[in-house]
């Protein structure tokens, strides 16, 4: 069985192709095309599809081609359905639509999110793990029962991503802006005192931005350290005590920000502390990706034909809790 | 004063597979348009036609024309 897989739900469009075998799948090829905001600013939604318009046949051949199959030799097309912005998650949409309706491919949307998990479930071998997933567009703790993942805790305003992004922007980096903000962190060993926001087990990371904001003019390191260990901190905690809790004994970290190592190193001790078996996706795979809408599709595969083509909605906020999983 | 535009574009010449794929894959999004304004697509041989009404906003009519064609054109390129 094979698998087409288009992602289009925010700055990444991107196709991949994955054969499965069984329970096993095979990536034969991941190719992106990112939108880069100018220097300071965020995606703003219409540039962002416009660029996916420019790029979706581009990267689509270059996936075949790098695949070593034609379309004529898929069997699914699947699409990321929500959530993401409008405009950009419509590129995608059409894109698969076209295929599944000239060549008579059977459809799936899917649902982004879930996607992260799915992959990084095939790509670490975890079996039943709590999962932290953080990115631009989430940040949520999960564990799965009873047919459909069970949130944990939560932002209750902006992401993880969104406050490293919204960071990094004020001291003129370009998103997305992890790897700068981690790179001068790592210069520092300065600790400035930041608001520490952790309501039940949900986190909230609005004061915590602003008061990043407010101390960078002293040293831009010592607030990208300090932002990082609060932020890390305030995670660490919500998943230990989900650990706790769920009694699970993997946890699995997907989503842009499983990339940032010190979030990974803190996340190994709280594993330790546990007994649990810590894992994170690969580098290549944490961010938005084709391989996730794909694996996700070849998935759903298993337990249904398809949907009919007028049933291909985009859904811009689209809970996975709001997902139930038969596969 | 209340201003109606109506506007109709026609693709032509494509083959009636092409014509079919393309009002496929861009149906399932022309649903809750603004107030006011409405588009109706039809597929007549190897013909793509779509027609545009709006009363008031033209922005709103500018917008909307110029994703639906973009993503014609989208379409189009992927079917090679």
């Amino acid at each position: 069985m094979i698998g087409l897989g288009i992602e289009s739900t925010a700055h990444t469009f991107s196709c991949a192709v994955i054969k499965k075998n069984g329970k096993n799948g095979k990536i034969l090829s991941d190719i992106r095309k990112i939108y880069r905001p100018p220097e300071g600013e965020g995606i703003h939604p219409r540039e962002a599809s416009r660029h996916h318009i420019e790029n979706s046949s581009i990267v689509l051949s270059e996936c075949l081609q790098e695949a070593k199959v034609t379309i004529k030799d898929i069997d699914i097309v699947s699409y990321a359905a929500g959530p993401g912005l409008g405009p950009c998650l419509r590129v995608g949409a059409v894109v698969a639509r076209t295929l599944a309706s000239y060549y008579k491919i059977p459809i799936y949307p899917v649902n982004h999110a879930i996607g992260h998990i799915e992959l990084g479930k095939l790509l670490t071998g975890a079996k039943n793990p709590l999962v932290l997933l953080v990115s631009g567009g989430h940040t949520m703790i999960l564990a799965f029962l009873n047919k459909q993942w069970r949130v944990f805790g939560e932002t209750l305003d902006i992401t993880l991503g969104q406050l490293l992004d919204q960071f990094g922007r004020s001291i003129g980096f370009a998103s997305p802006c992890g790897v700068n903000i981690e790179n001068l962190a790592s210069t520092s060993s300065k600790y400035v005192p930041l608001p520490y926001s952790v309501k039940g087990n949900d986190v909230s990371f609005s004061g915590l931005l602003s008061a990043s904001k407010s101390i960078v003019l002293k040293s831009k390191a010592d607030a990208c350290y300090s932002l990082q260990e609060t932020a890390f901190a305030m995670i660490s905690e919500t998943v230990e005590r989900a650990l706790s809790f769920t009694e699970k004994k993997e946890l699995l970290i997907v989503g842009g920000v499983a990339a940032n190592k010190r979030l990974s190193e803190m996340l190994k001790d709280v594993c330790k502390r546990h007994g649990c078996k810590f894992f994170v996706t690969p580098l290549k795979f944490a961010g938005d990706c084709g391989s996730q809408i794909c694996w996700t599709g070849l998935l759903e595969n298993q337990i249904k034909k398809g949907v009919s083509l007028e049933d291909t909605f985009v859904t811009q906020s689209w809970r996975l809790d709001s997902v139930t999983v038969n596969y | 004063m209340s201003l109606t535009c109506q506007v109709r574009i026609s693709l032509n010449n494509l083959t009636k597979e092409t014509a079919q794929a393309v009002k496929k894959a861009l149906d399932p999004d022309n649903v809750n348009f603004p107030k006011g304004l409405s588009l109706n697509v039809e597929n007549i041989d190897n013909k793509v036609v779509f027609n545009f009404e709006n009363e008031n906003s033209m922005k709103k009519l500018i917008g909307t024309i110029d994703e639906i064609l973009a993503h014609v054109q989208v379409s189009l390129k992927v079917i090679g």
